[in-house]
Order: C-alpha cells, then sequence, then structure tokens
C-alpha cells in the first residue's frame, strides 16, 4: 500500500513540476499584459472560449444565436461583463 | 449622316436599355435581400429560443466483462427573455449500465444583476466543482469517461444543486477574479455506511448546504481555484442530524498555444477532500475522510502541416478515489489512462482510450487490476 502511495505522490510531483514549467515557459513569453477593457473581442473569444473546449467559428450560429449563447456563457464561464460584449460583438460581426 | 443617326440612336437605345437593367437589378435584389431575411426568420434561434446539447455513443470494452455499447442524447434549451433574463435547461437521456435514465441535468432561471453579480434559482451545476461545471460534456472533456470524483458511485462532491447561487466576475487589470456563493439541499448522510448522497432531490434537515468558489486568473491560459461547501447531514430529529460534512476542492487549468510544438498544450488538475464528522455511534465510528481528483495533460497539434495529424489529440489523465480506511467497503482506486482523439469538426470527434485500473483494499482482500478500452463519438451542437 504504502509504495502505491509513493508512486502516486510521485507521480503528482511530477505533473506539478511540469505545471510550473509551463507556466514559467508562458510567463516568460508574454508579450506584455493589456488589460481585459483594451481587449479586442477576437482575442478575447480565443482566450475565454479556448479556456474550457475548442472554438466555433462565427458562422457556426446567427447573431441571434450568439446573443442567447453570450449570456448562456457569460453565467457558466464566469465571464466578465466586458468580455461577454465584446466577444458576442465580434462574433456578429464576423458572421 | 444616316449613319450618325443611326449611331446616336443605338447610342440613345443602349442607354435607356442599361437604365432599365440597372432598375431591374436593383429590383431583383431588394427582392433577393427581402427574401433572405425572410428566410432567415424562420430558422431556429433566430429569436428567443434556442435548442443547444449534445450526444455521445460509446463502446466499452473491459477485462473479464461483456463489451457493451452506451448512449446519451443531452438537448439543451436556452430562453433569453431579455438582456437580463435567461432560463437554461438540460435534459439528460442515458442507456448504459444495462438501464435507460432521463434526468434534469440542470435548469435554472440566470437573472443578470449587475456587471459584477449574477443571480441563478433552481438546478444548477455546482460551482465549486470545476470539472463538472466546464468540462464534464462528453465533446469537451477529453477523455470518454469522467474522473472517478465525479462518477456516480464514487461521487465525493456533488455534482449539481439545487437551490440558488450569486456568481460573478471582475477584471483586476489584465488579471481576473471569478467568484460564486451558493445555497442548496444539503447532502444526505447513510448512517449504515458513512457515505454521503448528493442527489439532492428532497433535503432530510432544514439545514442548507452552503458554499462557494473562488479563483484567481493572473493570466488568461491560467486558473487557480479553491471551492468549499459545508453542511449538516443527518436526518432531522435524529443524534445524527448535526454530523457534518466539509468539503474542500482546489483545481488548476493551464491551456496555452505553443508555437514550437505547432498546437495547443492543455493541463488540468482537480483534488476534492470530504471530511465528515466521526459521530462516535452505531457504525459511524471511524475518521470519515474520502479524498479522489484528478491531473490531465493534452496536446493538440492544429496548426501542423498535415491535415490528418492536426485533428490529431493526445491526452494522459490520472486519477483516484481513496474512502476512508475503516469504513465499510472501503476501496481505493487509480487509475491511468492514455487517450488519443480526433477533431472531425470545432465540436465533434472521434476518442479512443486504454485505461488501467488498480483497485485495493486496506485489508489486501481487494487486489485487482482492470484494463479498459472505449471508443466514442461525441457531437456539441
Amino acid at each position: 500500500m504504502k509504495t502505491k502511495t509513493s508512486k502516486s505522490k510521485i507521480m503528482l510531483t511530477l505533473l506539478m513540476v511540469s505545471l510550473f514549467v509551463l507556466f514559467s515557459l508562458n510567463l516568460f513569453g508574454c508579450a506584455g499584459a493589456t488589460p481585459i477593457k483594451d481587449k479586442p473581442g477576437a482575442q478575447l473569444w480565443g482566450e475565454n472560449c479556448a479556456h474550457c473546449h475548442t472554438i466555433r467559428p462565427p458562422q457556426a450560429l446567427t447573431d441571434a444565436q450568439w446573443d442567447i449563447v453570450g449570456m448562456h456563457m457569460r453565467t457558466r464561464a464566469n465571464l466578465t461583463a466586458v468580455e461577454a460584449r465584446k466577444i458576442v460583438e465580434f462574433l456578429k460581426q464576423s458572421n | 449622316m444616316k449613319r450618325l443617326i443611326l449611331v446616336v440612336a443605338l447610342v440613345f437605345l443602349s442607354g435607356t436599355m442599361v437604365q432599365n437593367w440597372a432598375q431591374d437589378n436593383s429590383d431583383v435584389n431588394k427582392r433577393l435581400n427581402d427574401l433572405e431575411k425572410t428566410v432567415q426568420s424562420f430558422r431556429a434561434g433566430t429569436h428567443r429560443f434556442m435548442l443547444a446539447g449534445l450526444a455521445q455513443t460509446s463502446f466499452i470494452k473491459e477485462e473479464g466483462a461483456p463489451s457493451t455499447i452506451e448512449t446519451a442524447f443531452e438537448p439543451i434549451f436556452l430562453y433569453r427573455a431579455t438582456d437580463k433574463i435567461l432560463f437554461e435547461g438540460e435534459i439528460e437521456a442515458e442507456i448504459e449500465d444495462g438501464g435507460q435514465n432521463l434526468n434534469l441535468e440542470y435548469g435554472q432561471f440566470i437573472y443578470i444583476v449587475n456587471d459584477y453579480l449574477t443571480f441563478g434559482a433552481g438546478k444548477f451545476l455546482n460551482p465549486a466543482n470545476y470539472f463538472m461545471e466546464r468540462l464534464h460534456p462528453a465533446w469537451i472533456n477529453k477523455m470518454p469517461d469522467k474522473p472517478f470524483f465525479v462518477h456516480e458511485e464514487t461521487t465525493i462532491q456533488a455534482p449539481t444543486h439545487i437551490g440558488f447561487e450569486l456568481r460573478g466576475a471582475a477584471p483586476i487589470n489584465s488579471a481576473k477574479i471569478e467568484y460564486a456563493a451558493f445555497l442548496g439541499n444539503g447532502p444526505v448522510l447513510n448512517p449504515n455506511d458513512g457515505t454521503v448522497s448528493f442527489k439532492n432531490y428532497g433535503d432530510n434537515n432544514s439545514n442548507k448546504v452552503i458554499g462557494g468558489r473562488v479563483s484567481f486568473l493572473p493570466i488568461p491560459q491560467m486558473e487557480i481555484g479553491y471551492g468549499l461547501e459545508v453542511a449538516r447531514t443527518g436526518d432531522r430529529d435524529t443524534p445524527l442530524r448535526d454530523v457534518k460534512a466539509v468539503n474542500n476542492a482546489v483545481d488548476f487549468t493551464f491551456t496555452d498555444e505553443v508555437p514550437g510544438l505547432k498546437g495547443g498544450i492543455d493541463v488540468r488538475a482537480q483534488a476534492v477532500w470530504l471530511t465528515i464528522d466521526n459521530p462516535n455511534m452505531g457504525a459511524l465510528t471511524f475518521d470519515n475522510t474520502s479524498v479522489g481528483g484528478y491531473g490531465q495533460i493534452a496536446y493538440h497539434p492544429y496548426n501542423a502541416n498535415n491535415n490528418f495529424f492536426k485533428n490529431l489529440e493526445f491526452v494522459y489523465r490520472f486519477d483516484w478515489s481513496n474512502q476512508p480506511d475503516n469504513a465499510p467497503n472501503n476501496l481505493e482506486m487509480k487509475r491511468s489512462g492514455f487517450g488519443l482523439n480526433y477533431w472531425l469538426t470545432s465540436s465533434s470527434e472521434l476518442k479512443f482510450a486504454y485505461e488501467t485500473n488498480n483497485i485495493t483494499s486496506p485489508d489486501g482482500t481487494v487486489d485487482d487490476t482492470e484494463n479498459r478500452f472505449i471508443a466514442q463519438v461525441a457531437l456539441g451542437f
């Protein structure tokens, strides 16, 4: 039992190390921190939607459907009001 | 002279014809635009109501057991009454484990109070359980099954709550903080083995589960969250009424595009601790703490030059669930799984996974290793 517990601890440790390395690489690769309110809708669309799932193209839904999905995802994914508004505007403009 | 008159007449005539043609063309375009608008108005989802959802079918072959095929269809109904009011509901119709189930996955009235606060009432996915709230739909979950800690038979964190929630998010320059608080029917204690049921269809006492989650996104690609749920679990008017359950959960997400790898990396982890008071009564005379969780990493080379390779996704997941050492029927489960997915579209995929599950009991009477193959087709719409 102890051996199995040790194995799981080793795997968790490896996972945490991997996360740290990935995080560090990402920080060094950052081009600069733009405030959320200044980001364009296209960027917010990519950042927020891809946080959980593959992103659907703007043409996948109608403008009215994007309005509904925008409200649904604002609640589910805890988007800020600015993020939700800009993302829906971008999707409708690109539709 | 005659030629000149003929040329002038021809020029006049052709000019008139071009003018008439342009007029006709304009009329045709206008009628086409009107027709397009009319057709659009009859399309589903062009008004306040929208049907979304998902469907999946799985082939499962477990070592020592007959292979089986399971399927599920989960329509989501969305109704946007106003700019501030939304109803969202999902019906889960599934055929699995030799039976057929029809459940209300969630059904919630939503009111957007202001830019920073949203109110919800009804049955909702547990905000403190990141996997269940954000990642469990088959077309989003990168493995074809759920981790132990949210699987029906080994759940140690509520997948849903029936009650009320307040939630929202606030930007902090380029970072973001997310928050949620809720109140609902609490979990129900089983006095025979110390487990709790999270079905919550009714409450066994007037005490409600109170909980919440706070998360911080220092950069858009990364999220670190902490969830807490507290409730009294015993039946009203029994000596066990004050037995308290406390659930702590931490979750981590990192998703980003890595140009050097021509694709994206997706790293996720969640760990859950469920601690239930030891009342030292009847069968409940042990330290009642269950732990579980998962870690997962996936790589999707969507920028690869090869059309086949760019649709592939490679996944590795490790998940575990440990029940209390002295609990009746205690089992400890540790599972490793490799997944290979092929994306057909942005929301439909074929998934293949091979998993090795090690199950043990502290007294040594159980020590099994089960291998399992799963193939699944999943579609989100």
